[in-house]
């Protein structure tokens, strides 16, 4: 069976013939590429904004310690999850989904003009919430819709060219769907958090009354509702529905191309993803509205991450390439750290539970876990493999064969990522002590541990680009195929 | 005559490594002789990039695993 290559986000797949096996006309190489600036702009700005999150921290290290439900936890984490996570993402799948699925991005154009209103919208979000302007907010936030908007629409019409599902399209269209979901809900979090003086009032043009009442109606309807917990339920529809999901639907793909291996158990992979999905919604429904079978919901969700660990442990031993880089040992780590995080999600949703300072306390572990531990640390992995090969590609794609190439380990340092991925493990042992104790020296600390980190991958990021503006190629000085024989 | 044959086993390497030393083989290739790559994975990808240098490529299923794509230079 014919199994893209991450090559292919670059090159895209030619047309077939049917019989024979070769490309139905000649094309050159380049012919369908899609700009691989799009998906680097995205991810520039998301590993900057990642640097940001975490220089904040450094300066307000009681962020970590104090209790989560206050503007700048609010504005840091939508810094980190829509800066990073969401634009990190939104690069990659522009760049990866057309390969996983086989087909050609509906719409460049779109993704171009995506790319400033991303940029102004969750720049003015973070602000608007540092300061707490929720009414700002939710206007920075339409316009984060009107961009995620653009990108479904990409997205969807992309897919609607896909003959057949496959578990990793179905990955996809699940974060797709989750995506929509979490910024509607966003919007109404917003709305049900700003006053509206002008309702009622008949100096009021008609074109404005209609959707403020509108917003006013969603705001009376979300005030039935307990903050805390509308909060937390918008929080699990982003990092579970958008983030998790997507590591895990793109991951199925992406662990076995790097790793020469293959799905193991294709049902136990689409049980593992049908079960989130289904985990996820009740645990949306039951955090909202403070329902008993909280538990239960917890329990559905464990039961589908059980099988995507299972499958992925599968994945791994089967592999035939034996050593595992640093890039992929990250990535796994990363996701090894999901336990800890579900057996803390499952505890933390136990009915009836009083706030406490200890619970508290364990609430912002679980939070501080499940994004710096698993989506943080599972995207700097995946960048890692992603990153140099766009950028070998993109600088040495038609040099190949030519000339000697750099190989991909040799675009960046690995004693620099083993350090830096070191210094990330240990800010995140030390962030949870921090937190548990609620020392903010501790979180201090840890958020300079982060920050050591990020600024190794940042000089490894700078060396990987460099070979775009000053390529490193040799002439071939030696017979450079050294597995060939005649026979 | 029998028609010369290289063989380039690529099985176990990571992308873009095949790619890589399939190209340079290609490039060394001395007139006349064909090179058959054992591959883990179907390599679509290359068709339009051999295309570019002349050669032409078919692949099928190898018994054991992965695939063999014989490449030929255009005539």
């Amino acid at each position: 069976m014919h199994e893209p290559s991450l090559l292919q986000a670059v090159v895209p797949r030619p047309a077939m013939n049917a019989t024979t096996s070769q490309p139905a006309g000649p094309k050159p190489a380049f012919a369908n590429a899609p700009d691989v600036t799009i998906p680097l702009r995205f991810m520039v700005v998301g590993v900057i904004s990642l640097l940001l999150s975490v220089i904040i921290l450094v300066a307000h290290p009681e962020v970590l310690t104090s209790y989560h439900y206050n503007q700048h936890v609010v504005a840091i984490t939508h810094l980190l999850v829509l800066g990073f996570g969401l634009s990190v993402v939104t690069g990659a799948m522009y760049q990866l989904v057309p390969v996983v699925l086989e087909t050609r991005l509906h719409s460049e154009r779109l993704a171009r003009w995506h790319f400033p209103i991303h940029l102004v919208s969750v720049a003015g979000m973070v602000w608007m919430f540092w300061i707490w302007d929720m009414k700002q907010v939710g206007h920075f936030g339409s316009g984060l819709a009107v961009g995620v908007g653009l990108f479904v629409w990409n997205l969807v019409r992309t897919l609607r060219q896909v003959r057949g599902w496959t578990v990793i399209s179905f990955g996809i269209a699940s974060t797709v769907f989750w995506l929509v979901a979490v910024i509607v809900a966003g919007l109404a979090v917003s709305a049900g958090k700003s006053t509206y003086e002008l309702v009622g009032r008949p100096d009021v043009s008609p074109l404005l009354a209609l959707p403020l009442a509108g917003l006013k109606a969603t705001a009376d309807f979300l005030s039935r509702f307990e903050p805390l917990a509308v909060m937390h339920a918008h929080a699990h529809l982003g990092v579970l529905g958008v983030f998790i999901l997507l590591i895990i639907g793109v991951g199925y793909r992406l662990v076995p191309m790097f790793l020469i291996s293959d799905i193991q158990n294709p049902r136990r992979a689409w049980a593992s993803l049908w079960i989130l999905n289904i985990g996820l919604a009740a645990t949306f429904l039951t955090i909202l509205l403070q329902h008993p079978w909280k538990p239960v919901a917890a329990l559905v969700v464990i039961a589908g991450l059980a099988l995507y660990g299972a499958e992925l442990f599968a994945i791994v031993r089967a592999r035939r390439r034996r050593s595992l880089d640093w890039g992929l040992r990250g990535f796994l780590a990363s996701q090894a750290l999901l336990i800890p995080v579900a057996l803390l999600g499952l505890a933390l949703a136990r009915p009836g539970l009083v706030l406490t300072e200890a619970v508290g306390q364990l609430e912002n572990t679980y939070g501080f876990l499940a994004l710096f531990g698993v989506v943080a640390f599972a995207i700097l992995g995946m960048l890692y493999k992603i990153l140099p090969f766009l950028v070998w590609f993109v600088a040495y794609g038609r040099e190949v064969g030519r000339a000697r190439t750099p190989a991909l380990h040799e675009m960046y340092s690995t004693p620099l990522q083993i350090t830096g991925l070191g210094f990330w493990v240990a800010g995140l042992t030390l962030g949870v002590a921090a937190i548990l104790l609620a020392n903010t020296t501790l979180s201090r600390l840890t958020a300079l541990l982060l920050l050591l980190s990020l600024l190794l991958f940042l000089v490894n990021a700078g060396r990987i680009l460099s070979h775009l503006v000053r390529p490193r190629t040799q002439p071939f000085s030696r017979p450079n195929h050294p597995v060939l024989s005649t026979l | 005559m029998s028609t010369p044959v290289m063989v380039l086993d690529t099985r176990g390497l990571a992308p873009p490594e095949p790619m890589v030393l399939i190209l340079e083989a290609l490039s060394t290739l001395p007139s006349g002789t064909v090179l058959h790559a054992r591959t883990d994975r179907r390599p679509m990808h290359l068709y339009p990039m051999i295309e570019e240098r002349g050669f032409r490529g078919e692949t099928t299923p190898a018994p054991d695993q992965g695939f063999i794509t014989v490449f030929l230079r255009n005539a």
